[in-house]
């Protein structure tokens, strides 16, 4: 049986032992310097953290630097690692590193090795300065009027936007981008060539400029159909430790009013007092607004009255009809001629037409191209070979 | 008779371990650090800083001690770093670089 004097001894002494030592300091101090940054902000007040990379981040210890810190030393910081959860031990790697605290001044990780001196001093840090995007201007090549982008019909635009950039510590840009959007979108939506452009790999000049100086160059491919009105190109420029500035520009996109169609059309063989078959002119849309037709017509010249000049005699303008809506297929008798197309005319007339600009990026014809339909009546005397002219324009449409 | 030869050897091991880790400080002349560290009890009438320690015993690498669950603790590096705080009576760690004499600021 258990001698109860004893057991209460050893109860005692062990009590006493755990009571003194938790009053007493076990500490092993790791110091350093964090320098400041190149642009001039102070390291003080920062956070450094401290921890054991084969145990995990999750177990860390952190300071402050400077007077307000463990150091109360102006760009030194002091951690006990032996408060990590897992105490450190001689012959442990810990790292440390300056947090984002959301200011993006931060540093790169420095590893520093537990030795069995009284304290240990890891290599100094600096501050990393964020890169600076200092200017930014979005233009196309045509420089004047200033600010302003003018799309080309049926074709690209190059938008160029460009940035200068400082970098105080030297380093090179890993990440360079651009978007470029109408204020009817964002950011971060999806590309659309109505809407929305990115460039992922700008040009980077860095012998631009002064010492720490680079620019950014990032083009743009812009569509004829791209939407008229306020846009922005923001720049984002990313460090090697992953920080980043972004600045953005406006300007504005102009509208382009531009129709295309075949350059020629043949009516084939039609006989004297007959009505020819339908011919069917595909109207498309080459720039970034509704449109509307203006019609007119001539055989030779600019209000000569005729629509076809033959080598017998020629066709008058109001033989020459045509229906913006409606197709008729089929042989039609001049009263049916007559009642179901519209005449051409010298004179410019305005038809409504509402013709889509394009929003299909796939393809194009799907959804800016509309079909109009055509007939002539040739009279009697008119010789065997005849040509003329059909004056297609564009007009904005309301409500464009 | 077993049992209590057994209590006696359990004291005295007691003793020797209380002794092996703290060095009790009866006066402040004479307290012998070794090399490394030195866990104290300090019983030192006059309280003094741990900078002004340092400054009179240079060997001293790190003086710390435990606040609640914190360790204040004053380096002997860049003339000073750390909280330059006041020993007094208590329990400390004292750092040296090699085997030293502690000594206290003479007063009066």
């Amino acid at each position: 049986m258990a001698n109860p004097n004893l057991f209460r001894s050893i109860l005692i002494l062990f009590f006493f032992f755990f009571f003194v030592t938790s009053l007493v300091s076990a500490s092993h101090f790791i110091i350093g310097r964090v320098n400041n940054a190149l642009d001039g902000t102070s390291a003080n007040s920062h956070t450094i953290v401290m921890w054991n990379p084969t145990i995990g981040v999750n177990d860390n210890q952190t300071d402050i630097i400077g007077q307000t810190g463990n150091s109360g030393v102006d760009n030194l910081y002091m951690i006990d690692c032996e408060l990590l959860n897992t105490p450190c031990q001689v012959g442990d790697n810990l790292s440390v590193k300056v947090l984002n605290i959301g200011d993006n001044y931060l540093t790169n990780t420095i590893n520093v090795t537990v030795t069995g001196a009284g304290f240990d001093v890891a290599d100094n840090l600096s501050l990393n300065s964020p890169p600076n995007i200092t200017s930014i201007l979005i233009e196309d090549s045509i420089s004047s009027p200033l600010n302003e982008i003018d799309l080309v019909a049926a074709s690209n635009r190059t938008v160029i936007c460009n940035a200068t950039v400082t970098e105080y510590d030297g380093q090179a840009l890993q990440n360079s981008t651009a978007k470029l959007f109408h204020n009817s979108s964002f950011y971060s939506d999806s590309d659309d060539n109505n809407i929305h452009y990115s460039n992922s790999s700008c040009y980077v000049n860095s012998s631009y400029g002064a010492e720490n100086e680079s620019s950014i160059e990032c083009r743009f491919d812009v569509t004829y159909y791209a939407n008229y009105g306020a846009w922005n190109c923001s720049i984002y420029a990313e460090d090697n430790l992953s920080i980043s500035d972004n600045r953005s520009d406006n300007t504005t996109l102009n509208q382009l009013l531009s129709i295309g169609l075949v350059s020629s059309a043949d009516y084939g063989i039609v006989n004297a007092t007959y009505v020819s078959d339908e011919l069917t002119l595909n109207v498309t849309n080459y720039g970034n607004i509704l449109v509307n037709l203006s019609l007119s017509g001539y055989g030779n010249s600019i209000s000569d009255g005729n629509s076809m000049i033959c080598s017998g005699r020629n066709i008058s303008i109001n033989y020459h009809k045509y229906n913006l809506s409606t197709s008729t297929p089929g042989t039609l008798s001049l009263s049916e001629f007559e009642q179901k197309y519209i005449n051409l005319s010298s004179n410019i007339a305005t038809r409504g037409f509402r013709l889509n600009y394009r929003e299909n990026d796939l393809q194009e014809g799907v959804d800016d191209t509309n079909s109009t339909y055509w007939r002539v009546y040739v009279p009697t005397g008119v010789g065997l070979n005849c040509q003329g002219n059909i004056v297609f324009g564009a007009t904005l449409a309301v409500g464009s | 008779m077993r049992s209590y030869y057994l209590k006696i050897f359990v004291v005295v091991l007691g003793v020797i371990v209380f002794s092996l880790v703290f060095v009790k400080s009866l006066n402040q002349e004479g307290i012998s650090l070794i090399e490394g560290k030195n866990n104290l009890y300090i019983n030192n009438s006059f309280p003094v800083y741990a900078s002004n320690l340092i400054k009179l015993n240079p060997l001293i690498e790190v003086v710390s001690h435990n606040v609640g669950n914190e360790t204040i603790g004053f380096v002997n590096f860049y003339g000073g770093v750390g909280k330059d705080f006041v020993i007094q009576e208590g329990f400390y760690e004292i750092i040296v670089s090699h085997n030293t004499t502690l000594i206290f600021p003479e007063y009066g």
